[in-house]
C-alpha cells in the first residue's frame, strides 16, 4: 500500500484527527487551568495589598518610615516597591520615586505597568492611600509568581502533553494499521472469491466488532449467492439430463417413422414423438415455474385462507384419478382452519403432493389427506401407504430432478416436490417428511395466523 | 360480445403479430385451413397500425416483439379505448402480475410451444364468450341443468351429478360446440394450472359423459384427439 493509500484509508485518517483533537482539547484546558489560577492568584494579591495599605496609613510616621526601609532592605529579589509621598507629592522614602500617573489614590489594587528606574517596565500590582496627614502611600508588588506558574503550564503543555499526543497518535496509528490488516486481508479474500474461488469465505476474528459482524454477513450473502450458483448450475445439469434423453429418444423415433413404409405405423411413431415432446414441454414449465416461485420476493395474494377447503378442493379434483387406479383416497378436513395463505400457490402445493402420492402408491392402496393442527399450529398432511421414502433420502427428496428409486414405473417429471418446497419456503411454512409406519408422510406445517390468536389470548 | 353462430367465427378476422417468419407462416397456414381470414404484422408498431386502421375480430399477440413489446400493444390500444380480444403468445413465464392481470381482463394467454389445436380451442373460447347471465336454468341440445336445485336431466331423464360434476357440465353447456383443451378445463373449472401431462381431465370427463351420454344414446361429448373435448349441442 502506498504512502497515499495509507493516508486516505479510513482509520489511519481517524486516528491524526483523534490526536489533533486531544492536542486542541488540552491546549484548552491547560489555558483554562492557567487563566483561572492566575485570575485567583492576582485577586488573593490585590486584596492582601489592599489590606497591608490600609494597615500601614494608620501607622504612626517614624513607624511607616522604619516599615518601608525595612522592606526595601529585606526585598533582595526587588519584587517588592513602595514609596512614601509627603502631603506635598515628594518623595519621603521608598523606590518608586514618584506617583505612576495613571494610578489613583483610592487605596484599591490596580494592574498596570510602569516604568521603575534602574529596573524597566514591571508588571506590577499597585495601591496608593492617602494618610491622615495628606501624605501618600504607595505599595506594589510583581507579579513573578504568576508569570512562574505560567511558566510551570508552558512546562506542562511541553512535557506532559507532548509525549501524551505521540502515545494517542502511536495507539492510534497500531490500531489503524491493525484494521487495516483486517480489511487487507478481506481485500485479499474478495479478491480470490472474485477470481472464482466461491467456496472462499471472509475470515472473522470473533470479536464480533463492526468489522466482524460486516464480514459475517457478507459470508452469509455469498453462502446465499453460492446457493444461487448451485441451484443454476443444478437447473442447467438437470435439463441436459432429463431433457436430453427423450430428445435423443424423440430422434430415433422420427428417424424410424421416415424409413417405415406403412402409414399407419409411421403416424404411431410420430404420435410417440409428439408425446415425448409434450413431456419435455412439461418439464420446462415446472422448471421456469419453480425458479420463478423461488425468484420472487413475495407471496401473491396473501390473504386469509382455509386450509381444510383447500384440502377439498384437491380432493375433489383427484379423487376420480385415484378411484381409477382403484386407490382410496380419503379426506379428513371437518374443520375450518384459517391460515395465512396465498390460496392458488397453497392449493398447488397440497395438489402436486397428493399428485405423488397417487402416482407412487400400488393399486389396491390408500391416500389420506388430513387438515388438523399441533400445538395449536395447523398443518395439512397427505400419508399414504405405497413404498414411502427411506429416512436417508428424506433431504433430498425437495431437490430438484430427484427421484427416489420408486420411480421407474409412474413417468413424472420430478420436480413435483421441489416446486411443494419452493412454495412452502416462500410462505415461510415447513415441509416436513414424517416418519411414517408405511408409505410417505409429507406434511405441510402453517406458521399459525396472528389475528386469529390475536382473538384467543384476548 | 355477443354470442357469434358458426359461420360468422369462420368468417372471423385475425390479425398476427408475430416477428418470427417461420413461426408465423405456419401459425397464418393453420389459421386459414381453419377458415379464418388473417392478416399479418411483424412488429409492435405495424401491429398497432393495422389494428387502428382496421380493428381485426381478435389479435394473436407475440409478447417479445421488435419495436414494441406485446404488452405495451395491447396497453397502448386499451388506451385509446380500442377493445378486442388479445391472445398473448410467450416463451416467458405465464405467472407474472402483467399476464394475471390479462386473464382477469377476459384476455388470454398461451406459453410457447403450443398444440395447435390448443391454439384453435383458445381463439374460438375468446371470440365466442359464453353467456354468463343469471339464469336459472342452462340448456344445451337436449340437456337441462338447473342452476336452483343444481340437477340436469336429459330428455326427462334425470342425470344424478356430483358438485364437481355438475361445475364441469355447466361450464361445457355454457359453450357448446366449442373444443375445450384439457388445459382450459383444468385453469378454468378447478382454478389449476397443470405443469404436466396429466389424465385428470380425462378421468372426470370420463365419469361425466358416463352419466350424460347413456348406452343408446347419442353421444353428446366428444374427444378432440390430441387437444380435449367438446359437448355438442345436437347429436
Amino acid at each position: 500500500m502506498t504512502t497515499l493509500n495509507i493516508l486516505r484509508s479510513a482509520p489511519v485518517r481517524l486516528a491524526f484527527v483523534f490526536t489533533i483533537a486531544i492536542a486542541v482539547l488540552s491546549a484548552i484546558l491547560c489555558g483554562y487551568i492557567y487563566e483561572e489560577t492566575a485570575r485567583l492568584e492576582v485577586s488573593s494579591r490585590m486584596k492582601y495589598l489592599e489590606s497591608e495599605a490600609r494597615q500601614a496609613v494608620l501607622l504612626p510616621e517614624p513607624q511607616l518610615l522604619e516599615m518601608v526601609q525595612n522592606r526595601i532592605a529585606t526585598d533582595l529579589r526587588r519584587n517588592s516597591f513602595e514609596e512614601l509621598l509627603d502631603s506635598g507629592g515628594n518623595p519621603v522614602v521608598g523606590n518608586l520615586q514618584d506617583l505612576p500617573p495613571d494610578l489613583p489614590v483610592d487605596g484599591l489594587a490596580h494592574r498596570m505597568t510602569i516604568s521603575i528606574p534602574g529596573t524597566g517596565r514591571e508588571d506590577l500590582l499597585l495601591v496608593a492611600r492617602q494618610r491622615q496627614d495628606g501624605a501618600t502611600l504607595i505599595l506594589g508588588r510583581d507579579l513573578d509568581s504568576v508569570v512562574a506558574l505560567q511558566e510551570v503550564m508552558g512546562r506542562v503543555l511541553v512535557q506532559g502533553i507532548v509525549p501524551a499526543l505521540a502515545l494517542a497518535l502511536a495507539t492510534g496509528l497500531f490500531l489503524a494499521f491493525k484494521a487495516l490488516e483486517r480489511i487487507k486481508s478481506l481485500h485479499l479474500t474478495i479478491g480470490r472469491i472474485m477470481s472464482g474461488d466461491l467456496h472462499e469465505r471472509l475470515p472473522l476474528v470473533g470479536s464480533a466488532d463492526d468489522l466482524d459482524r460486516l464480514a459475517a454477513r457478507i459470508n452469509e450473502m455469498l453462502d446465499e449467492i453460492f446457493d444461487l450458483i448451485e441451484d443454476i448450475r443444478g437447473v442447467g445439469d438437470s435439463i441436459a439430463h432429463d431433457l436430453r434423453s427423450p430428445l435423443s429418444l424423440m430422434r430415433m423415433r422420427l428417424e424410424r417413422s421416415m424409413m417405415e413404409a406403412d402409414a399407419l405405423a409411421a403416424r404411431g411413431i410420430v404420435a410417440q414423438a409428439l408425446d415425448d415432446l409434450d413431456h419435455m414441454q412439461g418439464t420446462i414449465n415446472s422448471l421456469l415455474r419453480i425458479a420463478e416461485i423461488e425468484n420472487s420476493r413475495r407471496v401473491g395474494f396473501i390473504k386469509p385462507t382455509d386450509l381444510a377447503e383447500i384440502a377439498r378442493e384437491v380432493h375433489d379434483l383427484f379423487e376420480p384419478l385415484a378411484d381409477e387406479k382403484r386407490i382410496a383416497l380419503l379426506l379428513e378436513a371437518d374443520e375450518e382452519t384459517i391460515i395465512q395463505a396465498d390460496n392458488d400457490m397453497l392449493a398447488e402445493a397440497v395438489a402436486n403432493i397428493v399428485d405423488n402420492a397417487v402416482k407412487y402408491t400400488p393399486s389396491g392402496g390408500k391416500v389420506r389427506i388430513t387438515v388438523t393442527q399441533r400445538d395449536g399450529v395447523p398443518l395439512v398432511q397427505v400419508h399414504d401407504n405405497g413404498p414411502g421414502i427411506p429416512a436417508g433420502e428424506r433431504s433430498k427428496v425437495t431437490q430438484r430432478y430427484y427421484r427416489a428409486g420408486r420411480t421407474a414405473k409412474a413417468r413424472g417429471t420430478g420436480l413435483g416436490l421441489s416446486l411443494v418446497a419452493a412454495i412452502v419456503k416462500l410462505h415461510g411454512f415447513q415441509l416436513n417428511i414424517a416418519d411414517a409406519a408405511e408409505g410417505a408422510c409429507i406434511e405441510i406445517i402453517a406458521a399459525p395466523d396472528p389475528a386469529r390468536n390475536k382473538t384467543n389470548s384476548n | 360480445m355477443t354470442t357469434l353462430d358458426e359461420s360468422e367465427t369462420d368468417n372471423a378476422t385475425i390479425l398476427l403479430i408475430e416477428d418470427d417468419p417461420e413461426i408465423a407462416a405456419e401459425i397464418l397456414g393453420s389459421l386459414q385451413r381453419e377458415g379464418y381470414r388473417t392478416r399479418h404484422a411483424a412488429t409492435g408498431p405495424e401491429g398497432l397500425e393495422s389494428v387502428r386502421e382496421v380493428p381485426p375480430d381478435l389479435a394473436i399477440v407475440d409478447r417479445t416483439l421488435p419495436g414494441i413489446d406485446g404488452l405495451t400493444v395491447i396497453d397502448t390500444l386499451h388506451r385509446e379505448s380500442i377493445y378486442l380480444p388479445f391472445l398473448v403468445l410467450s416463451a416467458l413465464s405465464s405467472a407474472d402480475d402483467r399476464i394475471k392481470g390479462l386473464k382477469a381482463g377476459g384476455d388470454d394467454y398461451l406459453g410457447k410451444p403450443f398444440v395447435m389445436g390448443e391454439l384453435f380451442a383458445r381463439i374460438e373460447a375468446l371470440l365466442r364468450r359464453p353467456s354468463l347471465a343469471r339464469e336459472t336454468s342452462i340448456a344445451a341440445g337436449p340437456l337441462r341443468l338447473d342452476l336452483i336445485t343444481r340437477k340436469g336431466e336429459r330428455e326427462g331423464r334425470e342425470i344424478h351429478l356430483l358438485p364437481r360434476e355438475f361445475k364441469l357440465l355447466e361450464f361445457m353447456m355454457r359453450r357448446p360446440n366449442q373444443v375445450l383443451s384439457r388445459d382450459m378445463l383444468l385453469e378454468q373449472v378447478w382454478n389449476y394450472s397443470p405443469m404436466r401431462q396429466s389424465n385428470l381431465v380425462n378421468v372426470h370427463m370420463g365419469r361425466l359423459r358416463h352419466k350424460v351420454d347413456a348406452p343408446g344414446e347419442a353421444p353428446l361429448i366428444k374427444s378432440v384427439h390430441g387437444v380435449g373435448f367438446v359437448l355438442n349441442d345436437h347429436p
